[in-house]
């Protein structure tokens, strides 16, 4: 009995941590430094949070900076400045230096991948042009946590934009070592002076003077950056990759005009085949939408002018995948859409011999693209209001 | 000299400890009484109120039978425990003519036994003891002069409660009546509801000083054997001074007697036992207390309300599924609630622990601590507010709960979240139907707390396992406890975690017995 008691009591309530005890880190940024590299890490205030009274005299989140030849080391270094133990499951958003992520990322992400406490639900995205450390200074509007603010921004921009994507921890170390497919990540800037990021004061302003936004999509090479998608590849790219679901897209009408149609479904299959010993690919999207604005003088009421409306966003969806593969084949010579995956996939036995020099081969290969589009429904209003007013 | 003095108190004391391990005694009763009666009417009013030791509330009142030649006869009896209108009523007034003629003490007896008293309930005694008894149960002994017997007549009566709504266990549609402190109208309300002759009630005597009526009650036929074997072998075994409430009987006579959960239902309502009987349990009712003893009693019967069975089926279905719900609920709240805050913060969305870490700014206490306090704190709140006086106790310890736990947050002592835990905890607790159920549920919180504080999930999934073994090795007078879960009866989960409508559930509970099960004929039979 009495032991049973002692066994209880004498635990010393291993692990125990009480939540007044810990730093909440919303974001990490990783910059590279002389000595190996910098971290910097978004600690929630969570007094500031969640207590209405006395909220707005303090910022909602610090940020702490620290150096280290490897990332635990930075992170154990970070202690030396903080009155709190550094809690890492509750991580929004990895941010990684663009001079960094040019230079290699594998080597901070082991750790990320490796520590017990670090969750792998959280996103990865590139400073472009920008330290990681400025990213996170910047306090951002409507959503109090930064990281919050831009862990949720990228959900949404990922469906409603297609111009960038969500990576996760998991897919770019799949892409780190996969060949056939390489990582993408999107990229995040701010506009604005870096230095007004900090200041609590510019939220009197209804127009913040520092905001952050996403910008295009960096493809990886191995574990490097090594380039950025324009807003077209990169809406290619995700085209090609089929998981967009209510991007919309705008098409030029015959007489001048735009016409605006969201998409409702779509899929996408990425094939990929040896014939005579060199490799092929084809990308064959299926896209169905809505007509969502008419703001040019045509009859929706007619077959007609639908299928052509069909035909020109097509030829859109075509142009910008096929955008996307040069722009990969040519310049970045990386095969983020993962045709060698696709081959591998189709002929193991001939990508055996293909993955030993695919970066050459894949620059070589011809991808074919196909788009089918159909537009479903063209909303609540036969004709477009443009017409009204001209009669 | 102080040697001796020193042998003295040790004696004295060991004097003491001898005197306490022996049995007590019954009171005073000479040892040396005879067993018999004498025939001498003074020398028995003399013993009778030397016995009594001349308590006030002893009445020997002596008169002549039937006018002046009839035979001296006495009453004794206690007073306020006795109805004497009637007999007294009986007694008044001249002897018929024929009568007169009668002289010995033995006729007059017989005569006053067959003709002249009118009472329901008239006895013979030739034992001493047994009189003595009777008087104290408030019958009343009449003398006869020159005759070595006695009668005794069923004059129990006097000021007693009545019938009233049950204060436990009260109900929004069902009937209104509770049980009393008297035994007869406890047992005749059961009968009311159940007219057949099947149904049996057995006396007995418990209690060597307080001699506390108890009465069995059963349906031949539906109660198995063996569980009305052990009732009567678990009765007879009771030996002691005295029993002032089925409490009493129910540690005597429940299994697992160091479990903190109750293996005997005890209530105060008649349909509730009527229903129990129909069942095939044993009732068993106890003078002196509203309060009667249901057996076998399962572990879901503690989480069943009598009104399940009053209002619409699904309506009670879900009503009992909830019941679950607030048991986990009161069990676990607290102990989950520190698990999971100071162990397993990843399990939170990241919005709530922010929420959470902001109420917990400036908290000094560590969340168990925290727990602890305002625990024992609703425990003192609800204690008071028992033992305080009806009229105002509801009210206080109303304001007691809402002024200490704002307060509390306020002052910066306790977070606000927990004080919604204990909240959501303590009105969980209510929900349950039977409170001796909801007692063990409260000690057992606190043991989850210190589990989850040391250990966290882990320690308190553990406890709940070996609550659940706990559980299973329970048993109630020879059925499992877990019944029908553990052992599974697919038959009886039609009225346990469900309550299936009342046309379907054709049969008893399989568990208690399974002579005769059929309550409705079975299906594709008529009626």
């Amino acid at each position: 009995m009495f032991s049973a008691v002692a066994l209880v009591l004498l635990t010393g309530c291993w692990n125990r941590r009480e939540l007044n005890e810990l730093a909440i880190a919303a974001a990490l940024g990783i910059d590279k430094s002389e000595s190996g590299l910098k971290l910097s890490v978004q600690v929630i205030n969570p007094g500031e949070i969640a207590d209405r009274k006395g909220a707005g005299k303090q910022p909602p989140v610090v940020t702490f900076e620290a150096e280290g030849r490897t990332f635990m080391e930075a992170l154990h270094r970070l202690t030396t400045e903080m009155p709190r133990r550094i809690y890492l499951a509750h991580l929004r958003m990895v941010i990684i230096g663009e001079e960094m992520a040019r230079s290699g990322i594998g080597k901070a992400l082991d750790a990320l991948s490796r520590y017990y406490e670090v969750r792998t639900d959280y996103y990865v995205v590139v400073a472009r042009g920008q330290t990681a450390a400025h990213i996170l200074e910047t306090l951002t509007s409507l959503e109090k946590i930064p990281a919050n603010s831009m862990n949720t921004s990228l959900d949404i921009s990922e469906k409603a934009w297609a111009a960038t994507g969500k990576t996760t921890l998991n897919d770019l170390i799949s892409g780190i070592h996969n060949i056939g497919r390489s990582a993408v990540m999107s990229g995040i800037t701010l506009d604005g002076n870096p230095a007004d990021g900090p200041e609590m004061n510019r939220f009197q302003s209804t127009k913040p003077p520092v905001i952050l936004r996403y910008s295009g999509i960096g493809a990886m090479k191995g574990d490097k950056l090594a380039g950025w998608l324009s807003e077209t590849e990169s809406k290619g790219f995700r085209f090609a990759k089929g998981n967009l679901t209510n991007t919309g897209l705008v098409v030029p009408c015959p007489a001048g005009g735009y016409a605006d149609v969201e998409l409702v479904r779509m899929n996408s299959k990425v094939k990929g085949k040896v014939a005579g010993g060199s490799p092929a690919g084809s990308v064959t999207i299926r896209v169905e939408g809505m007509l969502t604005e008419v703001s040019c003088d045509i009859d929706v009421m007619k077959r007609k002018t639908i299928s052509r409306l069909e035909r020109e966003i097509e030829d859109e969806i075509e142009e910008a995948v096929h955008a996307a593969v040069r722009r990969s084949q040519d310049d970045l010579r990386s095969d983020v859409i993962g045709f060698g995956e696709a081959i591998h996939r189709a002929n193991p036995k001939a990508w055996r011999n293909l993955k030993r020099n695919w970066p050459q081969a894949f620059r070589k290969m011809k991808v074919d693209v196909n788009v089918d589009m159909k537009i479903r429904r063209i909303g609540t209003v036969n004709e477009p209001a443009a017409k009204k007013t001209e009669e | 000299m102080k040697n001796g003095m020193k042998n003295g108190i040790l004696k004295s004391l060991l004097r003491l400890l001898q005197n306490r391990n022996k049995a007590e005694a019954p009171p005073p009763v000479p040892a040396a009484s005879p067993r018999g009666i004498s025939s001498k009417l003074a020398a028995n009013l003399q013993r009778f109120r030397a016995e009594f030791g001349n308590s006030s509330d002893l009445v020997t009142r002596e008169m002549r039978f039937g006018g002046a030649e009839g035979p001296r006869i006495a009453l004794v009896y206690l007073d306020g425990l006795t109805d004497m209108k009637a007999l007294m009523q009986s007694l008044a007034g001249e002897a018929a003519p024929g009568v007169r003629e009668r002289k010995s003490a033995r006729q007059w007896l017989d005569h006053l036994k067959q003709t002249a008293i009118a009472a329901g309930e008239i006895k013979e005694a030739g034992v001493w003891g047994d009189v003595v008894l009777a008087v104290l149960s408030g019958e009343t002994a009449m003398f006869v002069d020159g005759c070595a017997d006695v009668l005794t007549i069923g004059t129990q009566g006097g000021d007693r409660r009545n019938v009233e709504e049950p204060n436990t266990q009260s109900v929004i549609r069902g009937p209104r009546e509770g049980f009393t402190e008297t035994l007869r109208t406890n047992t005749a309300m059961v009968r009311r509801k159940i007219r057949d002759v099947r149904v049996r009630t057995e006396a007995m005597r418990i209690g060597r000083v307080t001699q506390t009526d108890v009465a069995i009650m059963y349906v031949q036929g539906l109660a198995a054997d063996n569980i009305l074997a052990e009732v009567h072998a678990r009765l007879n075994r009771i030996d002691t001074d005295g029993i002032l409430e089925s409490g009493y009987i129910e540690e005597f006579i429940q299994d697992g007697k160091y479990s903190p959960f109750p293996t005997v239902f005890s209530t105060e309502r008649p349909d509730t036992i009527a229903a129990g009987l129909l069942e095939g349990r044993v009732a068993v009712f106890v003078d002196g207390t509203p309060f009667v003893l249901l057996v076998p009693a399962l572990f879901t019967q503690f989480y069943q309300a009598p009104e399940d069975y009053y209002q619409r089926a699904d309506f009670s279905t879900l009503l009992r599924l909830l019941r679950f719900v607030c048991f986990m609920i009161a069990l676990l709240a607290p102990s989950v609630y520190i698990a999971v805050t100071t162990f397993h913060q990843e399990l939170l969305p990241t919005p709530l622990l922010i929420g959470l870490a902001g109420q917990r700014e400036g908290v000094p206490f560590p969340a168990f601590i925290e727990a602890v306090m305002m625990e024992i704190m609703f425990e003192i709140l609800r204690e008071g507010g028992v033992r305080m006086p009806k009229t105002i106790g509801q009210s206080v310890s109303i304001v007691g709960t809402l002024v200490i736990g704002q307060a509390a947050v306020e002052a910066g002592l306790v977070s606000p979240a927990m004080v919604i835990v204990v909240a959501i905890t303590a009105i969980s607790n209510f929900v349950i139907p039977a409170f001796n159920m909801a007692i063990s549920l409260r000690m057992l919180r606190f043991l989850f707390m210190a589990v989850a504080a040391s250990f966290g999930l882990f320690g308190v999934v553990i406890c709940l396992i070996g609550l659940v073994l706990h559980l299973c090795s329970l048993k109630s007078f020879g059925v499992p406890y877990l019944a029908p879960f553990a052992p599974l009866q697919l038959n009886d989960q039609k009225d346990s975690l469900f309550r299936l409508p009342a046309w379907m559930l054709r049969t008893r509970p399989r568990s208690l017995q399974d002579r005769n099960v059929y309550r409705q004929p079975p299906k594709g039979k008529a009626p």
